[in-house]
């Protein structure tokens, strides 16, 4: 496999539809179970179009991008910010490239889109490459 | 385990209740806007691991709330850091609004 180079992009993956279904089942395996996740009339209540998958649903999806990049990479560090909410219901896919290489470690920019190509998730993934 | 698992640690009930003073029983509810994890090592299945707590408030500066876990094992090493990044959401909450 070639070296990394900046600005190389990486496979972009599917992240699935995220569904009241799938909201409540990380709801249960998290423990997070904050009403704007799972109750819509609580979410509309503060100004939310629907209820929202939770952040760190996307997050953990987002980091397939990371993790599959490259056998034998380990991961030091991982950040997102949640730019928009993502309505239940809401199908995104995911995409990143490579922003720096700096010996063995490569920091990786990570997008999460919706449909309409907004972005609603914005990560960086820290890797240290084998050898 | 994967390397959001330690978000999970947040929800334990000992530090959700450091946590309550973050989260006012107005309706109010909680939105998490970032989360950054460093990893000095990946968890083990089976391990027992401490968490410690720590918080700052939003304030003039900074208008989210910090939360960050410093997770050690046994022999006091550090494994991660988790650190999120919280808005307390009121009626008319906008997520577009400057922070």
């Amino acid at each position: 496999m070639s070296p990394p180079r900046p600005g190389e992009k990486l496979p972009s993956i599917p992240l699935g539809t995220f569904d009241a279904a799938a909201i409540a089942r990380y709801a249960q395996a998290s423990g997070d179970v904050n009403p704007v996740h799972l109750d819509a009339a609580a979410a509309r209540a503060i100004g939310l179009s629907d209820q929202i998958a939770h952040g760190m649903l996307v997050m953990g999806r987002l980091s397939r991008l990371a993790l599959e990049w490259r056998a034998g990479a380990v991961l030091e560090a991982f950040e997102c910010r949640f730019t928009r909410p993502v309505p239940a219901g809401s199908t995104l896919s995911g995409e990143g490239r490579v922003a720096k290489v700096d010996g063995g470690r490569v920091i990786l920019r990570l997008l999460a889109r919706d449909d309409a190509g907004a972005i609603a998730v914005m990560g960086e993934a820290t890797l240290r490459l084998p050898g | 385990m994967p390397p959001t698992f330690p978000i999970r640690f947040f929800f334990h009930p000992a530090i959700r209740a450091a946590l309550a003073a973050f989260l006012p029983a107005d309706g109010s509810l909680p939105i998490h806007i970032g989360q950054r994890f460093r990893y000095h090592r990946p968890i083990v299945v089976g391990e027992t691991l401490t968490c410690n707590v720590s918080t700052m408030p939003a304030d003039q500066t900074r208008p989210f709330a910090l939360i960050r876990l410093d997770v050690s094992d046994g022999t006091g090493a550090a494994v991660c850091q988790a650190e999120s990044e919280i808005v307390i959401a009121q009626p008319g909450f906008s997520w577009d609004r400057p922070r």
